[in-house]
C-alpha cells in the first residue's frame, strides 16, 4: 500500500504540468496527504545526482474497521466451507448412483442365483424320486428295511471331554495372583 | 450499481416514457419474472408432492401391475423331516410362435422348433401355415429349454412365463401337502390350511427404471413332520393291502405319541398333484381325517382304561361271558358265539385277546351311563383333533339324553359301535395310552424354518391334557401285547420286539343307518411296550371277502410299517 518516493525538498524547482502523475510526496510527518490533483504536489525528480534524502519511516497499513475485518473472515471461511459442501455433496450423489448400481447389479445376480437353486432343487427332488421309485421295483433286488437284517449299536457312555487332570485346575478358584 | 449523474434538462426528449430504458427497470423486470417462475415452479412442485403425492404413486403403481411380470403369488417350499422337498416354485414357459415376424423361412422354424422342443417339424410347419399369429406352441417349458431357445436368437418367438407349483414326490405326499391349481390357488391340504404361511412377503425391488414389488425369497420353509421315507413304505404296502382285497380305501398313520407329531399318512386312493385335473373330485379330501367311522373292537381298550381309571375294575380281575345279551329288541353277542359260545370267567386281558364284546359291555356296565358319557367328552369325542389338514370331521356322539336314557346306547359303545370318529382321532386316543395318558394334539406341521431348520414359526398348540393316569395306561398296554402274543394281532408280531395291539372288525352303516354287509377293518399298534412311544394305525375301509377281518388284513400291513419304523426311528429289539 503506498508509494515510496524519493523526494527532495530541495529543489525549489515547481512543476506547473498539469499532467496527472500517480506520484505522492511523503512528508515528514506520518500523515500521508493525497492530493491527486494539486499541481504542487508532484515535482519532478532530477537526473542529477543529489543528496541522499532522508530514509522516512514507512507508514503502517492502515487498520481496517473490526465489523469489515470480520465479514472478510466470514467470507473466507464460509468460500472454504462451500468448496467443501460442494465436493462432499458431488462425493454422496456419485457414490448413491454407486451404490445403486451395485445394488441393482447384486440384486440381479442375486435373483439369478434364486431361480438357478430352484432349477437345481427342482432337478434334485426330481432325481431322488425317481431313484426311489426305482428300488422300489421289485427287479432292483432292494429289501426293505427290516430288523432282522439290521444291527441295533447301542450308544457308547458318553466320554469327558477333556482330560481329567486339565478339569479341576480350571475349575478351582485363584487364591491369589501367582508370580512367575 | 453506479449511475451516472446528468442533468435531466440536458436530455433529448423522447416518445417513450424514461423508466422504460432505465437499465435498472430491466434488470427488475427480469428479475421479478425470474422469481415468479421460481415462486411458480415450487407452489407446482409443492403441490404435486403434498397435495396430489399419495393418489399419484396409486395411479403408478396401477400402471406398474399391468406390466408383463411373472403374475403368480408364489409360495414358499414345504420339506419333510428330512429335508426333502415335497412342494416347490419353479418358473415355466409358455411359447407362442408369430409366423408374421419369423425372420427365416417357416422350415427352418419348424426344424430349429422340433430340435429342441422334441415335436415334429411336419405338425409344427402345418400349424404355422394355419395362422398368422399367436401359434401356442408349447406350455410348461422349463427353464433350461427356454435359455437353450433364447440362445438360438430366433425373431417371432415368445416365451410368456409364469409360477408353477412343483410337486417332485408326485402323488406320495398329496394327500397331505394339497395341491395348487393352474390359476395359482391352493385347493387343498395344507396348501390351503396354512396358504398365509406359505406365500412370501412383498418386497421393494431395487432396480432402477424398473420398480416394482416381487416376492422375498427369504429362505423359509415349511417342515413338515412327516417322513418321506417311512411314508414310501407305508403307502407301497397300503396300496398292495388295498388291492389285494379290492377295498374301497385305506389309510396307515404313524404317530409318535410324545407330541402328536404324525410320522406317516400314507391315504389311498391318491392322485398326482401335478396333474390334479386328472383325478377324482373326491380324492381331494383327505378321508383320514374327513370321514368318520365307527372304529369297532379297536376303542376296546379305551374303555378299558376308563374303568381301570375310574376305579370300576383292577387289571387281574375276571368278568363273566356269557357270549350273548339281550336288550329289549337288541342281541348283542361275539363275534365267534356260534363257534365258541360262552367263555364264561375270564380276565380283563382275555376279553382283549379274544375281543369279547359281551365282556365289554358287563365292564362298562359298571360306570354310571352319565358318568360314561362325561368320559367321552373329556376324550374330545364332538370335537376335532386339531390336526392341521383342512375339513376335519368332528367326532359324532349320541345326544346326552339319548345316551343316558338308553341302555343299549352304552352297551355299544362299550365294543365302539354307535358313535363315529375319524381314524386321527382314533390314533390321537391310542396315543394317549402311549404317552401315559395325555392327550396330544395330532399335527403334520413343524413349523416355518430357517436355512439352519431353526424354527421361526411354530403353529400354537393347545397344552395336552392328562387323561389317564400312567399306571392305568402301562396295565392296558401290557393287555394289549397279550392280544399280538397270543391273540387275534398275532399276524401283526415282529420277532424279538413287544408290540401291543388291537384288531377291529367294524360294521358299517349304509345309506338307510342300518348295519349292511361293508366292513371297515382296523388294526392299532403300540410300540415297543417297555417304553411305548410309537402307534401306527391302519383302517381299510370295505375290503372283499368272508375272510376279510382286521386281523387278517390290518394286522399285517401294520406289521410291515413296523419293521421300517423301528429301523428308522432306531428302537432295539426288547431285552430278552
Amino acid at each position: 500500500m503506498g508509494f515510496a518516493v524519493r523526494a527532495d525538498q530541495d529543489k525549489a524547482e515547481t512543476v506547473t504540468g498539469v499532467s496527472r502523475q500517480n506520484l505522492v510526496l511523503l512528508r515528514s510527518s506520518s500523515k500521508s496527504t493525497v492530493k491527486p490533483f494539486s499541481g504542487a504536489s508532484v515535482r519532478a525528480i532530477p537526473s542529477t545526482p543529489a543528496t541522499p534524502a532522508d530514509v522516512r519511516q514507512l507508514p503502517k497499513t492502515p487498520r481496517l474497521p473490526l465489523g469489515l475485518k470480520l465479514l472478510v473472515g466470514v467470507q473466507q471461511g464460509s468460500t472454504v466451507i462451500t468448496g467443501g459442501l460442494v465436493a462432499t455433496a458431488l462425493v454422496i450423489y456419485s457414490w448413491t448412483v454407486y451404490l445403486d448400481k451395485t445394488v441393482a447389479r447384486s440384486f440381479q445376480h442375486l435373483e439369478g442365483l434364486k431361480v438357478a437353486t430352484q432349477q437345481v432343487t427342482t432337478a434334485n427332488e426330481t432325481l431322488k424320486h425317481s431313484m426311489a421309485e426305482h428300488a422300489e421295483s421289485p427287479a432292483a433286488g432292494f429289501k426293505p428295511l427290516e430288523p432282522k437284517r439290521t444291527i441295533f449299536l447301542s450308544p457308547a457312555p458318553p466320554r469327558p471331554s477333556v482330560e481329567r487332570s486339565a478339569e479341576p485346575e480350571a475349575k478351582a478358584p485363584m487364591p491369589h495372583p501367582l508370580g512367575y | 450499481m453506479v449511475q451516472p449523474s446528468f442533468d435531466p434538462a440536458l436530455r433529448q426528449p423522447t416518445r417513450r416514457p424514461r423508466y422504460l430504458s432505465s437499465p435498472r427497470f430491466r434488470l427488475v423486470t427480469v428479475w421479478g419474472l425470474m422469481v415468479l417462475a421460481m415462486v411458480g415452479l415450487s407452489t407446482r412442485l409443492a403441490r404435486l408432492q403434498l397435495v396430489m403425492g399419495d393418489q399419484l404413486k396409486t395411479q403408478a403403481q396401477e400402471q406398474r401391475q399391468n406390466l408383463p411380470q411373472v403374475p403368480q403369488a408364489s409360495r414358499r417350499p414345504i420339506i419333510d423331516r428330512q429335508g426333502n422337498v415335497l412342494a416347490v416354485d419353479r418358473v415355466v414357459y409358455t411359447i407362442y410362435a408369430h409366423p408374421m415376424l419369423f425372420g427365416r423361412s417357416r422350415e427352418e422354424m419348424a426344424q430349429a422348433l422340433a430340435g429342441v422342443l422334441g415335436k415334429s417339424s411336419a405338425s409344427l410347419l402345418s400349424r404355422f401355415n394355419e395362422q398368422e399369429t399367436g401359434i401356442q406352441v408349447a406350455v410348461d417349458v422349463s427353464e433350461e429349454l427356454a435359455e437353450r431357445l433364447r440362445g438360438l436368437r430366433l425373431d417371432g418367438l415368445e416365451l410368456l412365463p409364469s409360477q408353477q407349483r412343483f410337486y417332485p414326490q408326485q402323488a406320495l405326499m398329496s394327500q397331505l401337502v394339497g395341491y395348487i391349481n393352474l390359476e395359482g390357488e391352493p385347493q387343498a391340504g395344507l396348501e390351503y390350511a396354512l396358504q398365509e404361511k406359505l406365500l412370501y412377503e412383498l418386497e421393494d425391488v431395487p432396480l432402477p427404471h424398473a420398480f416394482h414389488q416381487q416376492p422375498s425369497r427369504d429362505g423359509l420353509r415349511l417342515q413338515l413332520t412327516v417322513d418321506s421315507r417311512l411314508q414310501r413304505i407305508a403307502q407301497r404296502n397300503l396300496e398292495a393291502t388295498v388291492q389285494r382285497h379290492g377295498a374301497k380305501q385305506g389309510a396307515v398313520i404313524v404317530m409318535d405319541s410324545r407330541d402328536g407329531a404324525v410320522l406317516s399318512l400314507a391315504v389311498t386312493p391318491t392322485y398326482d398333484p401335478n396333474r390334479y385335473y386328472e383325478a377324482d373330485v373326491e380324492q381331494f379330501r383327505n378321508w383320514a381325517v374327513s370321514n368318520l367311522y365307527e372304529p369297532g373292537s379297536t376303542f376296546k381298550p379305551i374303555n378299558v382304561a376308563i374303568a381301570l381309571e375310574a376305579g370300576l375294575i383292577v387289571p387281574d380281575e375276571y368278568i363273566y361271558d356269557e357270549g350273548r345279551l339281550q336288550y329289549d329288541q337288541w342281541t348283542i353277542q361275539n363275534v365267534d358265539y356260534t363257534a365258541v359260545g360262552g367263555r364264561g370267567s375270564i380276565t380283563i386281558t382275555d376279553i382283549l385277546r379274544h375281543s369279547s364284546n359281551v365282556g365289554m359291555v358287563h365292564i362298562m356296565e359298571r360306570l354310571k351311563r352319565s358318568d360314561y358319557y362325561d368320559w367321552l367328552e373329556k376324550l374330545g369325542l364332538g370335537d376335532p383333533s386339531g390336526i392341521e389338514l383342512p375339513a376335519e370331521a368332528a367326532a359324532q356322539l349320541k345326544s346326552r339324553p339319548q345316551f343316558v336314557n338308553s341302555a343299549v346306547e352304552a352297551a355299544t359303545t362299550a365294543f365302539g359301535q354307535g358313535f363315529s370318529l375319524n381314524p386321527m382321532q382314533q390314533i390321537q386316543l391310542h396315543a394317549a395310552l402311549a404317552n401315559g395318558g395325555k392327550l396330544v394334539t395330532p399335527h403334520v406341521v413343524r413349523g416355518l424354518v430357517d436355512q439352519d431348520g431353526e424354527p421361526t414359526w411354530q403353529p400354537e398348540r393347545p397344552a395336552a391334557k392328562q387323561v389317564f393316569s400312567r399306571e392305568t395306561t402301562q396295565a392296558v398296554v401290557e393287555m394289549m401285547e397279550a392280544v399280538v402274543e397270543s391273540g387275534s394281532g398275532e399276524p401283526a408280531q415282529v420277532p424279538n420286539y413287544r408290540i401291543g395291539g388291537k384288531t377291529g372288525t367294524a360294521q358299517k352303516a349304509n345309506e338307510y343307518g342300518e348295519y349292511g354287509d361293508g366292513r371297515l377293518v382296523s388294526f392299532v399298534g403300540i410300540l415297543p411296550v417297555e417304553n411305548p412311544r410309537y402307534v401306527v394305525l391302519a383302517v381299510i375301509d370295505e375290503p372283499l371277502g368272508e375272510d376279510a377281518y382286521g386281523s387278517t388284513v390290518a394286522a399285517p400291513l401294520v406289521k410291515s410299517v413296523i419293521e421300517s419304523l423301528v429301523v428308522m426311528a432306531g428302537v432295539p429289539p426288547a431285552a430278552e
